[in-house]
């Protein structure tokens, strides 16, 4: 088995036992989605319910993925690299470990929530699932890469996390995780298009409201993989001129 | 230069973190089966020598090799097995999934790996242990289980930094027991460590590292003999003594430390001439415990300072 699916399961029965990553990760959303989602009177015959489900959901997905990314920090303190990396395995098996986990993550979450969505709100999922399947995939690719960067940039635990949060808050008020973009005034809309999380909840909309066909939806997958591609590639860089792996 | 024989070599190998130099110009060479004690205090270079060879660091000047190849190279390193000083463990998978894991990453096929780990965990004493999360062990047996981590893939040489550190005199046995008859077995042996007990105890050729330096190498007898003096004669520093300390001035060497004086007489001097001028006072030979110096001793007289300083 390759030294990625090596890491890959280890990371995945890590999480199966921590209690607290399963709560943050599926228990605190739903538990958002539901109390917004009546306090909002969501039904089908509204947006708003792509919109709760979408946003919410992507608010904790960069929270789940940027914790997961910052793990790397957990394993360096406990000197797992020096194990690691002692042996044939090179260190961008670990990196790509570590994103893949995220992309997987993440797409579970989403499973999870949209799934949540459907039975609590009736939200129309099954006739576009194919299109929602390329949408969650791109997100998540794209949260872990971001997850992955604030990991690269951080010195500490301790530094990622506070610049996790302020940019995870900061991203959703501005990218409609909260609220639609479209209330926002004109200079904060355009800003929120530097976001990924925009262009998750436009793919979203796209996908579960206006039921777009593919070729609509393109340009946003596009952006999505653009996103991922470049940030991931950062991570990259900045990881080879860090010390995580000294 | 290195032989052609040696199972590792560093070769003026020079390491620098910023404006600290962590490794000035080291030599070493490691042969098939030794069991090699890198003896020093804590930021003198042993773990930065350990990482060179293992990989994990490049020199910024000389050379790091395992066997006649690179250390940075993959293969090579396919034949060494590190136990970093650190619990490298992960302490919410079982002690068989950490081995497990950890065996997948040498190339081991499954069936393989859980059969390794099953015979290194009856050899650390810890297969009742198997299926227990590893954050519920006590520090000895995580140390335990480090060492085992580092054999699964069966290498050839074995590097351990401090793999004793904070563990109780039974997981301390067990793992000496260990390592003494994997270097029957034929592995060789690095062991860094800052208890002079260990390394006198364990290994067959001591080096002595402070501020990045080799300060003397050899088999603890050879290291022995670089001392001027043959003897340590220990007693009391009390006001009664303080004549016999008079009387010794110029015979040898007198150091007083923590209440104790040491007087060390220079090679061919008759003990006999010593405890005659402690008659002479008066004093009582029980007062006086002389001992064969040890590698403090040895610590002490290339630094001038004590080991656990």
């Amino acid at each position: 088995m390759s030294p990625i699916l090596i890491l890959l399961r280890k990371d995945f029965a890590h999480f199966r036992r921590d209690r607290g990553a399963m709560v943050f990760a599926f228990l605190i959303p739903l538990t958002m989605i539901i109390l917004f989602g009546q306090i909002n009177g969501v039904n089908r015959t509204t947006p708003t319910a792509g919109q709760l489900v979408g946003g919410w959901a992507m608010q904790f997905l960069l929270f789940v993925l940027v914790w997961s990314a910052n793990s790397l920090f957990q394993e360096k303190d406990l000197g797992l690299f020096q194990r690691i990396l002692s042996g044939p395995v090179p260190r961008s098996a670990i990196l790509w470990s570590k994103f893949v986990y995220g992309c997987g993550l993440g797409l579970l979450q989403l499973v999870v929530l949209f799934a949540a969505g459907r039975i609590l709100f009736g939200l129309e999922i099954l006739p576009y699932l194919p299109a929602l399947a390329l949408v969650c995939v791109c997100a998540a690719a794209a949260c872990s890469a971001f997850g992955m960067l604030l990991a690269s940039l951080a010195h500490t635990l301790e530094m990622a996390r506070g610049l996790s949060t302020f940019c995870i808050l900061l991203m959703s008020a501005l990218g409609g995780a909260w609220f639609p973009v479209s209330i926002l005034p004109p200079f904060l809309q355009h800003l929120s298009r530097f976001t990924l999380v925009y262009w998750s909840t436009l793919g979203f909309r796209q996908v579960l409201w206006e039921h777009a066909p593919l070729e609509t939806l393109l340009p946003t997958i596009a952006m999505l993989v653009a996103i991922a591609a470049s940030l991931l590639a950062l991570a990259w860089w900045r990881f080879n001129r860090s010390q995580i792996f000294s | 230069m290195s032989g052609p024989s040696a199972a590792l070599s560093l070769l003026s190998a020079v390491k620098r973190y910023g404006a600290v130099t962590a490794l000035d110009g080291v030599t070493l060479e490691i042969l098939p089966g030794e069991f090699f004690g890198l003896l020093g205090p804590n930021g003198a270079g042993k773990t930065t020598i350990l990482s060179l060879l293992a990989g994990l660091l490049s020199p910024d000047a000389g050379e790091a090799r395992i066997g006649e190849r690179p250390a940075a190279d993959a293969r090579a390193r396919r034949e060494l097995g590190l136990v970093p000083q650190g619990l490298a463990l992960y302490p919410d998978l079982t002690a068989a999934e950490n081995l497990e894991i950890f065996g997948g990453l040498y190339g081991l096929a499954r069936t393989a790996t859980r059969a390794r780990a099953a015979e290194l965990l009856q050899a650390v004493q810890l297969f009742e242990r198997r299926d227990s999360l590893v954050r519920t062990f006590s520090g000895g047996l995580m140390r335990r289980l480090n060492l085992a981590a580092a054999l699964l893939h069966r290498p050839r040489l074995l590097l351990c930094d401090e793999p004793t550190v904070g563990v109780d005199p039974h997981s301390r046995h067990e793992i000496f027991e260990l390592l003494r008859r994997l270097n029957r077995e034929g592995m060789t042996i690095i062991y860094s460590t800052h208890y002079l007990e260990e390394a006198s105890r364990l290994c067959s050729r001591i080096g002595i590292i402070d501020h990045g330096k080799i300060l003397a190498l050899g088999t603890q007898d050879e290291l022995l003999e670089r001392l001027p003096f043959e003897e340590e004669i220990r007693f009391p520093a009390t006001a009664a003594t303080a004549g016999l300390c008079a009387d010794l001035a110029g015979l040898g060497q007198l150091a007083t430390e923590e209440g104790l004086h040491r007087f060390r007489p220079p090679a061919g001097f008759p003990l006999s001439a010593f405890y005659l001028a402690a008659e002479r006072r008066a004093l009582p030979s029980r007062l006086f415990a002389c001992a064969r110096p040890s590698l403090e001793t040895v610590f002490l007289h290339l630094t001038g300072k004590n080991l656990r300083e």
